[in-house]
């Protein structure tokens, strides 16, 4: 690999103007991945110029790795090459909102934050609630895969997402459905993007319907002494008409770092977090019900948060992996997707591997089928990574038994041994992906080497 | 652009009561008959189903597909039960459609001797004349009664001939027919008169059923009906409508009309439903210019369920302490469109308990004689409903059509009882009538 | 305008004997007879397969595409034939695949409240055998009493509750899929967000153009507690409009919101008897579900909607019967519609919802420049339009106006932001429209994706993408038709 001549970062520079190329070592150590640096980084105004700058890659064979605020380029296996890192937080306009139509039309640099500010004031929101929440842009989220606790009620961002607009890696814009609620025009490009992790192509624009923001809202906290317990409520709560938010269990050592010791959450327990919104007879009819399924779990405290208590609470949990780096100085998070009524089994068998290999853990697990594992070494010697590298790789193995799993978040030496996409022995559609791979980025300038298989 | 003629322009042979462009063009052929049709849920096939028929039909009519052996047998092979017409959105009258595609074959396709031979024997020969139905079911009687059908099951004989599970659904004779109750009528019991009903009593029925017919009388008589079941009444006709033989049909309706044209009744009650769907239409089997007659005689028609329902029981009724179900009779639900009235009566009855099977909307195969035409078919069929029948764990199945009731009980012999404790009683059938009269407070 | 393929290719003895060989002569008709009843489906339009075949299993799928691929032949797939684009059609003859003896549900886990179903499972059906446990599956297309779910994957159906609840797209977990190279590939699962690409996503709605799917993971929902159905019934059509319009803009979410117009509805009405006053200028059909509480709150906030804009009258179902009768009447509109005129067309496109009551009077401009009359019966809450056309396909003059009429309609949509399709599917009925939504590098894209899967073109060929030679009309091929078979 070497750096782009100085004739084609003129090139460059010609492209987007010359202020919005960096190549002092200073900035660009914000577009590191697994710590390493770019030779640059891009930031253009318009999807014309991120069309431009792929072309550009291209014809100079040079690497992108597509970026919003970069919160998440940590994900997946390190690239292989990497050049420039294409900064996309110029693209932050607000293209079209109808808030009448609930519709939304978003350039992909946008930040989730500043978005939800606007939508809050046409009393509108879009369920983006996830790690890194202030800092991530809309385009980030996306190509990232990323989804959070609201995904029990309003689906993955899959589910909303109407349309896009996108470079693919031959600099090329295209675009996928459109921007009205129902819509099979086509194929669904949008959906295919989603966790490519910028390796097909650079989302420019995305189409979003947008949602009621609740009247009310509430964060129920049930404490068991037992995972069973916890086990059970999810299921009376999954099994009744009830329409929760978002249905977290949390492990205790999490469980304790969410809140000051508090009465109703006793140290050493299980902790059910139910965010509940709607009307106010709607909180109230959940606040009743769930007193009794608490009961009837044999919970031993539930309390219900409102307001500031509840907002401190609900985004310490969202940004659980700011406290993973709280715990840890080298944590790994693994991510292992199940069906739901298997996650009592995989968190306890995630708690004895870890055990095995002396691993502190802690364990976030997500109604939908989801189990978070928090892998929380006290070190970061060779020795506990040694550890924490065969903690993680059985843990990747249990996974595919239960469905599949993949390594969120790690320290970069980990990565060495370790591949982040977990197990894929017994799956045949990687043959797919990569012929995919080839129609979007021919030349492999998008992201390569970063995603599943080797992508 | 290719363009259909216009209706008339190939009329060759169509009669003029035969169906226009315009009722086969009104279907819209958007598909939702096909999970309705028993024999597309057997085969999966779109020439077995209601639209896949229709279309052959036209394409017959327009010339454009030969009437041969393929159409006759994607013909022959619908059972006419007419679920697709309650599934139709766009209101297509497919049993009209069936009969007179039925009777184009009837005109215009040779069918092979053997065949011929039999349609002959049993649509002209036998059906429209009583007294060959008694001698007939003599000859039955003796058979059952002899020890010969014990004999010949064990024998293996038919077997050989292939007939094995169509001797199954040869119903025991009744010891006494009902023909002597013909020209008779019976007053209504406890009270004053409520109604005043013509009965009336089918063919093969008076035979066969004639236990049901007088406990269907002896139900009307509980409560207030005096019955009068005219003489000189013949077979309805259905059977030789279903099967297109319109002229034996239509000789049967005049004879029919003639012997219900007394006055003074309130309705023309059957038990049967598939009598009951082709008295009520009747007016098809007629030119334009002659229907009035038959359409003041259709508008008396009333299914016994129907009517019982409407006028409302009167008579007191004791405990029946049963588990049962309720397979509706096509031509009673899609026919007629009567689906709540037997199931009111059942549940009125103390101590029954009504559940509803699965797919007790679809045909269980009698299909007026196709079990005996479409044997395999209708076995296929009755498998399936046994099946359901079983889930519900009922102690009795009942219906609303004596045809049903024939194939019901082929049914329990055949499939019903295997799976059940040999302890258990076996599931009986019975008509919602015999239910009715079991349930009637002892006099 | 319509030009039937020249008589479709002969299948090669060699093609027929070995499709006979791996699935029994009596799963391959090839006779002319009987495979002209396979040129069909909802739609109007019509092409002939050489051959049609009924697989029982993955592997007699894989295996007869293997030979179809060997041979170069195209291959179809066709579940109940209720689709309303053309999408299950042999376009350029060939093999249709025909799925209606692969209807077994594989397995119903009720605690995580999924199914896997084989491709020709009758959506209801599928519904029928959750029910008792309180589930049931969510897309719910007018025809699904007969529609399978593989066809439901194909065109990423939807239906009146798709408006709450998401299309098809949004309840598919997994697939089985038996590529054109006889290969079977798993994509996605039974558990969320399976690492890599989403497939899934890809391939539902992708009109059978990609592969065949054989197997089908999708995800059941729980039945709400409380469902209210109110019926508004409206004096002039604009203020229908406008109440839909300040619904979507008060954000208040039916579970579904559909309307009829006047013209429908006394269509509807006589053959239904759906209760609909018949002196009424539209109808809405608006239905809440969910919690008790939730339910009561947004029927008094479309209570004051509704009269705010004007409603003569709002009208609460009383009981399970009534609210059946009144979805009666809407799901067969379409029916009651056919009974008025020899033929008619039924379109499909999406506006966004701020943009109804201008796109009603656009429709009603364009029935009276092309002079017909043109029935609205469609799913208001989210903007899919369902214009139906009345006219006689015995007269080419009407006929030709018909098309003429529909593609005006469609422009109107573009033009206004909408989409071609919301969930028929485009299918041949629209491929030629498509340059008109996306741009070359769009459907170059598309092109290439397809050829990822089916490099020789030979699943469903003409479909989605445009064959680049059609004038750009809508395609229409009237019903009933003269075959070519000889008599």
């Amino acid at each position: 690999m070497s750096a782009p001549g100085t004739a084609a970062l003129a090139r460059l520079a010609d492209l987007v103007g010359a202020d919005h190329v960096l190549t002092d070592p200073l900035s660009l150590s914000r577009y590191a991945v697994d710590g390493r640096l770019p030779w640059a980084a891009v930031r253009p105004g318009t999807a014309e110029e991120v069309a431009e700058i792929v072309r550009w890659a291209r014809a100079e064979t040079l690497a992108l790795v597509p970026t919003g605020s970069g919160t998440k380029l940590d994900l997946g296996m390190p690239p292989l090459r990497y050049d420039v890192a294409v900064d996309c937080s110029r693209l932050d306009r607000i293209i079209a909102y109808d808030p009448a139509d609930l519709t939304l039309s978003v350039e992909a640099g946008m930040r989730v934050a500043a978005l939800e500010a606007v939508l809050a004031r046409h009393g509108q929101m879009l369920p983006l609630e996830m790690p890194f929440y202030d800092a991530m842009t809309i385009g980030g989220l996306l190509a990232s895969g990323s989804s959070g606790p609201q995904r029990q009620l309003y689906g993955a961002p899959r589910d909303f997402l109407l349309g896009a607009e996108f470079v693919t890696g031959e600099g090329r814009r295209a675009k996928s459905g459109g921007r009205v609620v129902k819509n099979v025009t086509g194929y669904d490009f949008h959906r295919l993007l989603i966790g490519s992790l910028g390796s097909l192509a650079i989302f420019t624009v995305a189409n979003f319907r947008t949602f009621p923001r609740p009247p009310a809202q509430a964060l129920f906290v049930a404490s068991f002494a037992e995972l069973d317990g916890a086990l059970a409520l999810r299921r009376a709560l999954v099994q009744s008409p009830l329409t929760p938010t978002a249905l977290e269990l949390v492990s205790p050592a999490l469980a304790q770092r969410l809140t000051p010791q508090a009465a109703w959450l006793p140290s050493g327990h299980w902790a059910v977090l139910v965010l509940v919104g709607g009307e106010r007879a709607v909180v109230e009819r959940h606040a009743h019900d769930l007193a009794r399924m608490a009961r009837s779990a044999n919970a031993a405290a539930l309390t219900r948060l409102d307001a500031e208590p509840m907002n401190r609470l609900w985004s310490r949990l969202r940004e659980f992996p700011s406290l993973a780096c709280e715990i840890s100085p080298a944590p790994a998070i693994v991510r292992l997707n199940t069906l739901p009524s298997e996650l009592g089994a995989l968190a306890v068998r995630a708690e004895t591997t870890a055990g095995r290999h002396r691993v502190p853990v802690a364990l976030l697990l997500r109604g939908v089928g989801i189990l978070y594992v928090l892998l929380l070494p006290d070190a970061s010697s060779a020795e506990t990574l040694a550890r924490l590298a065969a903690a993680v790789g059985e843990l990747l193995q249990a996974g595919a038994e239960y469905g599949s799993a993949l390594v969120e978040f790690c320290p970069p030496e980990l990565k060495q041994v370790v591949n982040v996409w977990g197990v894929v022995a017994r799956r045949n559609d990687l043959g797919l992906m990569r012929q995919l791979k080839q129609v979007f980025d021919p030349d492999n300038v998008l992201s390569p080497g970063r995603h599943i298989g080797g992508i | 652009m290719p363009v259909a003629e216009p209706p008339g322009a190939q009329d060759r042979s169509r009669s003029s009561e035969g169906p226009q462009w315009e009722d086969y063009a009104r279907c819209i052929h958007c598909g939702l008959c096909l999970n309705h049709c028993p024999t597309y849920r057997l085969w999966g096939r779109e020439a077995d189903s209601p639209r896949g028929r229709i279309r052959q039909m036209l394409l017959v009519d327009q010339g454009q597909l030969r009437l041969g052996e393929r159409f006759v047998q994607h013909m022959d092979r619908c059972l006419d039960c007419r679920a697709c017409e309650t599934a139709c959105p766009a209101g297509v009258e497919y049993g009209r459609l069936i009969e007179a595609a039925r009777a184009r074959i009837e005109q215009h396709y040779r069918r092979p001797w053997l065949e011929r031979a039999w349609r002959r024997l049993f649509f002209r020969t036998l059906l429209p004349h009583p007294q060959r139905i008694a001698q007939v079911a003599r000859l039955l009687r003796f058979y059952q009664r002899s020890g010969l059908q014990r004999l010949v099951r064990a024998s293996g004989l038919l077997h050989l001939l292939g007939v094995a599970e169509r001797e199954r659904l040869l119903p025991p004779v009744d010891d006494e027919f009902f023909f002597s109750c013909l020209g008779r009528t019976f007053p209504p019991l406890g009270g004053r008169r409520r109604a005043r009903v013509a009965f009336f009593a089918g063919c093969v029925a008076q035979v066969l059923f004639a236990r049901l017919n007088r406990a269907t009388i002896r139900v009307l008589q509980a409560n207030g009906c005096e019955v009068v079941v005219p003489a000189g009444q013949r077979c309805c006709g259905a059977l030789a409508v279903h099967a297109g033989v319109r002229d034996v049909a239509r000789e049967l309706a005049v004879t029919n009309l003639q012997a219900f044209s007394v006055d003074g009744f309130d309705a023309l009650v059957t038990n049967a439903a598939g009598c009951g769907a082709t008295l009520k239409e009747y007016a098809h089997l007629f030119p334009l210019s002659e229907r009035a007659r038959a359409g003041a005689f259709a508008a008396r028609v009333r299914d016994v369920t129907e009517f019982l329902a409407e006028l409302g029981l009167s008579a007191p009724l004791r405990e029946v302490r049963l588990r049962v179900t309720f397979q509706d009779s096509c031509h009673l639900l899609h026919g007629q469109r009567i689906g709540e009235a037997p199931r009111r009566l059942i549940r009125s009855v103390p101590g029954v308990e009504l559940v509803e099977m699965h797919l007790a909307d679809s045909c269980c195969g009698s299909a007026g004689i196709y079990n005996l035409t479409q044997t395999e078919a209708a076995f296929a069929l009755l498998r399936e409903k046994m099946g359901y029948v079983r889930a519900t764990g009922a102690d009795a199945v009942l219906t609303a059509n004596p045809g049903c009731m024939l194939q019901l009980r082929a049914g329990v012999d055949l499939f019903a009882n295997d799976a059940r404790d040999p302890a258990a009683r076996p599931i009986e059938v019975l008509h919602v009538m015999e239910l009715l009269d079991r349930a009637r407070a002892k006099d | 305008m319509y030009s039937r393929k020249a008589a479709p290719r002969r299948l090669e003895r060699r093609t027929l004997r070995d499709l006979q060989r791996l699935l029994g002569p009596e799963n391959v008709l090839h006779e002319p007879e009987d495979v002209l009843l396979y040129e069909y489906d909802g739609s109007v339009e019509v092409a002939r397969p050489d051959c049609v075949v009924f697989p029982q299993t993955t592997e007699q799928v894989a295996g007869l595409v293997q030979i179809a691929n060997r041979d170069r032949v195209p291959v179809v797939g066709r579940g109940a034939g209720t689709g309303l684009s053309g999408g299950a059609l042999a376009r350029e003859g060939g093999i249709v695949v025909v799925f209606s003896r692969m209807n077994r549900i594989l397995e119903i886990d009720l605690e995580n409240q999924r199914a896997v179903v084989q491709p020709g499972v009758v959506n209801l059906d599928l519904t029928k055998a959750v029910e008792h446990a309180g589930l049931y599956f969510a897309p719910d297309p007018s025809s699904q009493k007969a529609c399978t779910i593989g066809g439901n994957v194909a065109e990423n159906a939807g239906g009146p509750h798709t408006l709450a609840y998401g299309v098809t797209t949004n309840h598919v977990l997994g697939l089985e899929l038996v590529l054109m190279d006889g290969s079977v590939v798993r994509v996605g699962g039974r558990t969320p967000d399976t690492p890599g690409y989403d497939l899934t996503g890809l391939l539902v709605g992708s009109e059978g153009t990609l592969a065949l799917v054989t197997e089908i993971t999708v995800r059941l929902l729980r039945a709400p507690e409380a469902v209210k159905t109110l019926l508004a019934v409206f004096d002039r059509v604009d203020d229908a409009t406008a109440t839909v319009v300040e619904i979507t803009a008060r954000a208040i979410t039916p579970a579904a919101c559909e309307m009829l117009d006047g013209w429908t509805l006394r269509a509807v009405e006589d053959f239904i008897h759906a209760g609909f006053p018949l002196d009424a200028a539209a109808v809405l059909l608006i239905e809440l579900e969910g919690l008790t509480e939730a339910v009561e709150v947004q029927a008094a906030q479309v209570f004051d909607v509704c009269t705010r804009c004007r409603a003569r009258e709002v009208r609460l179902a009383r009981d399970e019967t009534e609210r059946q009768r009144l979805w009666a009447g809407r799901k067969n509109a379409f029916g009651a519609v056919g009974r008025l005129s020899p033929s008619y067309y039924t379109q499909d496109g999406v506006i966004p919802r701020t943009k109804l009551p201008e796109t009603l009077h656009r429709i009603e401009q364009i029935g009276a420049t092309y002079g017909f009359q043109i029935g609205n019966v469609f799913h208001a809450g989210d903007g899919n339009l369902h214009p139906i056309i009345l006219f006689d396909s015995r007269d080419p003059d009407q006929f030709a106006r018909a098309v003429a009429a529909s593609t005006a309609i469609m422009e109107h949509c573009l033009s206004v932001g909408g989409a071609l399709t919301g969930e028929h599917g485009v299918g041949m009925e629209k491929s030629e429209l498509m340059p008109r939504m996306f741009t070359d590098d769009d459907l170059e894209l598309m092109r290439r994706v397809r050829d990822v899967f089916n490099p020789l073109g030979l699943l469903n060929p003409g479909k989605i993408l445009p064959l680049g030679k059609g004038c750009g009309e809508i395609r229409v091929q009237p019903l009933p038709l003269r075959s070519s078979l000889p008599a």
